[in-house]
């Protein structure tokens, strides 16, 4: 009987020796051309090369006189050569096939195949522009999956939408550049010279939703430019570069991050003036005004709205902006059937810390109000703090309707003397209105004249300290902005995202327990059987 | 062909005939048991079952299954000194390891194809449903694999008498090649990371087959190792007749 005890032998030792030394002359060659010139990888590779070599003679000197001198050398460098042929063929093939990019999504869900939307996005690219990626060496895997996506883009717009990946810890000061961090993704347009045009620079976000991340940041860089928003600041509003808690610095880089053009506009300048609000004014924002417009500035939101303008106020009940009988107030209903009442909302069903801070409690279907689901998601509900109700004419002259309502145990408070200086609020049925109300509604002449008008009964929830607070605030105040210049229909597509369609497991304890006896017991135990079925046979022979 | 027919058969026959194919079968259908059954236990509720979970844990096993199949098919008949009276036959070296590989790829075949009931299992309970195309993909992917590391194991096998040693020498190997995620770590730069990586076992399986996507050029990789691997071998059992 055989023993298979490990003996080591000069023999061996030689054997190693001369594999060390194919191996290392392999490591020569490799290291001299990854590293293009001689470095310490092939100063490491030649040592070892020349170590294995010794030891090689040292242990088997006959073997390796025979190598070098007999037909061992025939035999040996025809089959040394014609491997190296080999080799280069089959690494010939496997770089043609590469460039190729041949794939085949066999993803039930089609995870991995651009979205017909997507398509048609990348139709509308015309000048290059680039995915730029920082990966670092520890990231390599998460670069090559990412990788499988931007290939897809490359390779629909024919190198028009083309990659390129940074190394953070290589190159650090371009990683600066663009405040990067390990894993993230950007995309711009190049310049003519092939250089990133850093104006056009902007962040992919990553949300889990490859396709659907790519393919709005794209969007986004198509539309880039093309939208301008205007906030007027001649009524007393809310600063859109103020970065204070009462500010709106963060709305305004929201939307600039979004790729839209924000401005400052004053109406009653461009009233004085006898000017008309710009032709490239996508929407006007009239965030908390703390004064009446003159009717100078009616008339030049008037010529805006009728010339196809959009139009978002904010209105809070601490100012005389909107209040009953103002002409701004009988301009809207007149023209659009909306308008504010002198009142606050106050609700005990739907609230937060107190009464009238009033949580979404209806929310009627719309674009603007896609991203609030408080039923799914209780953060992507709207909080507004002091709430000023909206009145809808049921016969109104465009059509119009309401986005959110208050809950039906909510009242408006009348008095609002005794409200703000005494914080003194409580349902008189003869003097308050009995709820529900709606907080926020539009009015939408796109038929005729291509206006749009947004009302929400609160100014508060897009201030750097409320909007995020909850996350609906922000929701609504961007799906309102997406709804009044299009930008939605452009950029709010939902291509698939990387997520399975198939839905989650669901099997009883007693179907998992049989499935495991078959598969763990009986199926082993089987193949098992056959293996003492096949030795007693044997053995018996 | 006809030569390499009748080394596949006298080869897959030994396969049947021999109780320690029944064990490794045995160890192979009781390990891939108990990860699916991991996997349904986790999922449920939560996520759907994941189809690739058999091929993604093989893509580890078959570093340590693919030598034992292949450990014994020319070191035992070097050691044996039936090589030696196979060379004598009218057969090629070619024919003689083409056979070879071909029966422990049928063996690693048929074992890959015995787990496709746990699937099946699965599909035939009510109210569970299953990603057929992505479980098929993966499945392609971890049979190119399988016949990658088993033409790596015939070739350590052609390289020593001694088992042992050709099951060490190509479980290191294949650990080394399936070990191309952690490049990133040892290395400095991301593109030799990623060079490193596209030389690796798991850089043309983990992040496309298992994901359910069939790159041709994952395809083409694996191709790639069976011919030169078998090149090799073949070389090496043809310097039989040469060596002194």
């Amino acid at each position: 009987m055989r023993s298979n005890d490990v003996t080591i032998t000069r023999g061996f030792i030689g054997q190693i020796a001369s594999f060390a030394t194919g191996a290392g002359l392999l490591a020569i060659v490799l290291a001299f051309l990854w590293r293009n010139g001689i470095d310490s990888f092939v100063i490491v590779s030649v040592v070892v090369t020349i170590i294995s070599l010794i030891v090689w003679i040292g242990a088997t000197p006959a073997e390796f006189r025979d190598f070098v001198t007999g037909r061992q050398v025939r035999y040996g460098t025809s089959a040394v050569f014609s491997l190296f042929l080999l080799v280069g063929i089959v690494v010939l093939i496997y770089v043609i096939v590469e460039r190729s990019a041949i794939v085949v999504d066999m993803t039930q869900s089609e995870s991995f195949t651009l979205d017909r939307t997507t398509i048609e996005v990348l139709e509308n690219v015309r000048e290059p522009m680039q995915i730029i990626g920082f990966y670092s060496p520890q990231s390599v895997v998460q670069r090559e999956t990412d990788d499988q996506f931007f290939r897809l883009y490359e390779v629909a717009t024919d190198g028009m939408v083309s990659r390129r990946y940074v190394d953070p810890d290589e190159e650090p000061a371009l990683a600066a550049t663009f405040n990067a961090q390990d894993g993230d993704v950007f995309l711009a347009y190049l310049n003519d010279d092939g250089g990133i045009n850093f104006s056009t620079l902007s962040f992919v976000p990553d949300t889990g939703t490859q396709e659907r991340d790519m393919t709005q940041a794209i969007s986004r860089l198509l539309i880039s430019g093309t939208i301008t928003v205007y906030f007027d600041l001649s009524l007393g509003e809310l600063d859109p570069l103020d970065n204070t808690a009462n500010g709106l610095s963060l709305v305004n880089s929201l939307m600039q991050e979004n790729g839209l053009v924000t401005q400052p506009i004053g109406v009653e300048a461009l009233a004085a003036a006898g000017q008309s609000m710009p032709q490239d004014a996508s929407a006007l924002i009239l965030a908390r005004p703390r004064q009446q417009p003159s009717e100078g500035a009616i008339a030049v939101i008037n010529n805006y709205l009728q010339n196809g303008g959009s139009l978002l106020i904010l209105a809070d009940t601490q100012s005389p902006f909107m209040i009953d009988g103002s002409p701004f107030n009988a301009y809207l209903w007149e023209n659009y059937g909306l308008r504010m009442l002198d009142a606050v909302v106050v609700d005990p069903a739907s609230s937060g810390e107190t009464e009238l801070d009033i949580i979404s409690a209806a929310i009627f279907d719309s674009q603007i109000s896609a991203g609030i689901n408080p039923q799914n998601d209780p953060d992507s509900a709207t909080q507004f703090r002091i709430a000023r109700p909206i009145d809808i004419n049921n016969d109104p002259p465009v059509p119009n309707g309401r986005i959110i309502m208050s809950s039906e145990a909510s009242y408006a408070e009348t008095n609002l003397d005794a409200l703000f200086q005494n914080n003194d609020y409580a349902p008189d049925p003869g003097e308050d209105l009995p709820g529900p109300f709606t907080t926020v509604a539009f009015a939408d002449d796109r038929a005729d004249s291509g206006s749009r008008v947004l009302l929400i009964g609160d100014s508060d929830f897009i201030t750097n300290g409320q909007i995020s607070s909850p996350l609906g605030n922000a929701f609504l105040f961007m799906d309102g902005i997406g709804w009044l210049t299009d930008f939605s229909t452009q950029v709010e597509f939902t291509p698939q995202a990387r997520v399975t369609n198939i839905p989650a497991l669901f099997i009883t304890g007693q179907q998992l327990d049989r499935v495991a006896f078959i598969t763990s017991v009986i199926m082993p135990a089987i193949a098992l059987f056959l293996g003492v079925f096949v030795w007693f046979r044997r053995s018996r022979r | 062909m006809r030569g390499i027919t009748l080394i596949f058969r006298r080869e897959v026959g030994q396969y049947f005939a021999s109780p320690i194919a029944y064990l490794i079968a045995f160890a192979f259908l009781l390990m891939t048991a108990l990860v699916f059954n991991n996997d349904l236990t986790v999922s449920i509720g939560v996520k759907p079952a994941d189809p690739a979970v058999i091929p993604t844990f093989l893509s580890f096993g078959m570093v340590f299954f693919a030598p034992l199949l292949t450990m014994r098919m020319l070191a035992e008949e070097t050691r044996e000194g039936t090589l030696e009276l196979l060379l004598t036959a009218p057969v090629r070296e070619g024919d003689i390891v083409i056979g070879k590989f071909f029966s422990a790829w049928f063996f690693y075949s048929l074992l890959l194809f015995i787990t496709l009931i746990y699937q099946m299992i699965l599909l035939s309970i009510p109210s569970t449903s299953l990603d057929l195309g992505h479980m098929f993909a993966a499945y392609i992917g971890i049979w190119l694999y399988g016949g990658a590391t088993i033409a790596v194991g015939l070739m350590f096998s052609s390289t020593t008498e001694n088992q042992i040693i050709a099951a060490f020498l190509s479980m290191s190997t294949l650990l080394i090649m399936w070990l191309g995620d952690l490049a990133g770590d040892i290395v400095s730069t991301v593109e030799l990371a990623n060079f490193i990586r596209k030389l690796t076992l798991q850089g043309h399986f983990a992040s496309s087959f298992a994901f359910g996507l069939v790159r041709v050029e994952d395809a083409a990789f694996f191709a790639g190792i069976i011919t030169v691997m078998l090149f090799v071998t073949i070389r090496i059992v043809e310097s039989h007749r040469w060596r002194g």
